[in-house]
C-alpha cells in the first residue's frame, strides 16, 4: 500500500474521521475499511496514516484507547470526540459544496 | 485555538512520560505490520515471505514513525534539549575553544554591564527624591549667543516667583564643593548645593 496519489491535501482527515464515526477502530481497520468502501481505489499506507491519526488526536478530535483487538492482540482504537463529530460535520459540508462545484465544472465528455 | 483539558494532557504524557509514548507508538506499528502479515498468510504466502512482502508494502517504518512524533506538538521542546545536550558535548570535546569562547563572551557581557551602570547612574537613575520627576531646572538663556547663564540675581528670581503659574514651589539652588574634615580624619571633599529653604520637602 502507498500514499493514495492525487489525494487532495486533508482528504483523508475526512476520511477517517467519517469512519470513526460509525465506531471506536484500530489504524490497521481503518486502512482496510477505506479500501473497501472505495472498491480499492484508495489504499491508505502506514506512512500516510499514522501521522494522520497522530494529528487528529492531538486536535482533539479523535482519541485513543488501547482495547483488545479481533485477533487478541492489544491494539490502540481510535475514536470520535464531541469536537471531532463537529468536525466531521463541518468538513463533510465543505466536501460536498467543493466537489459539487468542481463537478460543475469538469463534465463528462460526452455532456459538452 | 486554546488547548482543551485532553489535549493539554497529551501534551503533558509526551514530554514526561515519553517512554511510555515511544513504546505505544512502537506497539501500534508492530502491531499494523503484524496484521499485514497475517492478511498475507491468509493469502498463501509462507510466514518468511509475508514478513518480507509486508515490510516492503509499509515503507520506511522509522520514517513513518518519526513523522507521528512530529504530529505531538512538544517536539520542539524534545528537540532542543538534544540540541543543547549535544552543543554542551561538542564544546566539552573542544575545550580550547570553550575557554576562548567563555572568556570572550564574560569580557563582552562585563564591558556591557561597567557601561550600562554608568549610564545608568549618569542617565537615567531617577533623583533620590520623592516625585523627582515633577523636579525641573530652569535656566535664563542668554540668546545673542545662545548659553545658559549659570546665575540669576535675586530680583529676576523674586519677579519669576511672584508671576510664576507653572511651578509649585520655585526655589534657588547654587552648587558648591564642601571640604569635612575634622576629628582627626582625612579631610574630603564632597559635592553639595546651597539651596533655599523650600527646595527639598520630604
Amino acid at each position: 500500500m502507498s500514499k493514495p496519489t492525487g489525494l487532495v491535501q486533508g482528504t483523508l482527515d475526512l476520511l477517517i474521521l467519517t469512519i470513526l464515526e460509525l465506531e471506536p477502530m484500530h489504524g490497521w481497520a481503518i486502512a482496510q475499511r477505506i479500501r473497501q468502501m472505495s472498491n480499492d481505489v484508495l489504499q491508505v499506507g502506514q506512512s500516510a496514516l499514522y501521522p494522520a491519526l497522530h494529528k487528529l488526536e492531538q486536535q482533539g478530535w479523535i482519541e485513543a484507547e488501547w482495547k483488545v483487538s479481533d485477533n487478541n492482540r492489544r491494539a490502540k482504537y481510535y475514536s470520535l470526540t464531541r469536537a471531532g463529530r463537529k468536525a466531521l460535520a463541518q468538513e463533510a459540508a465543505q466536501w460536498q459544496r467543493l466537489s459539487a462545484a468542481i463537478a460543475l465544472i469538469v463534465r463528462p465528455t460526452w455532456e459538452t | 485555538m486554546p488547548l482543551s483539558y485532553s489535549q493539554l494532557r497529551l501534551r503533558l504524557r509526551s514530554l514526561f512520560r515519553s517512554n511510555r509514548v515511544e513504546r505505544e507508538l512502537d506497539e501500534e506499528m508492530q502491531y499494523h505490520l503484524q496484521r499485514e502479515i497475517d492478511e498475507r498468510i491468509a493469502k498463501g504466502l509462507s510466514p518468511e515471505d509475508a514478513r518480507y512482502a509486508a515490510l516492503r508494502a509499509l515503507g520506511e517504518i522509522t520514517q513513518n514513525k518519526e513523522e507521528c512524533r512530529d504530529m505531538r506538538k512538544v517536539n520542539w521542546i524534545e528537540d532542543l534539549l538534544k540540541d543543547l545536550h549535544y552543543g554542551a558535548r561538542t564544546l566539552g570535546k573542544n575545550l580550547a575553544f570553550t575557554v576562548v569562547a567563555v572568556l570572550a563572551l564574560a569580557l563582552g557581557i562585563g564591558t556591557n554591564t561597567a557601561m550600562f551602570s554608568v549610564a545608568y547612574g549618569v542617565l537615567a537613575r531617577p533623583l533620590p527624591y520623592p516625585d523627582a520627576d515633577r523636579l525641573a531646572v530652569v535656566h535664563l538663556r542668554y540668546f545673542p549667543r545662545d548659553f545658559a547663564f549659570g546665575t540669576m540675581c535675586i530680583r529676576d528670581y523674586l519677579l519669576w516667583k511672584e508671576n510664576n503659574t507653572a511651578f509649585e514651589e520655585p526655589s534657588l539652588f547654587r552648587g558648591n564643593r564642601f571640604d569635612i574634615g575634622g576629628n582627626g580624619g582625612v579631610p574630603e571633599q564632597v559635592q553639595g548645593a546651597a539651596v533655599t529653604a523650600v527646595a527639598v520637602r520630604k
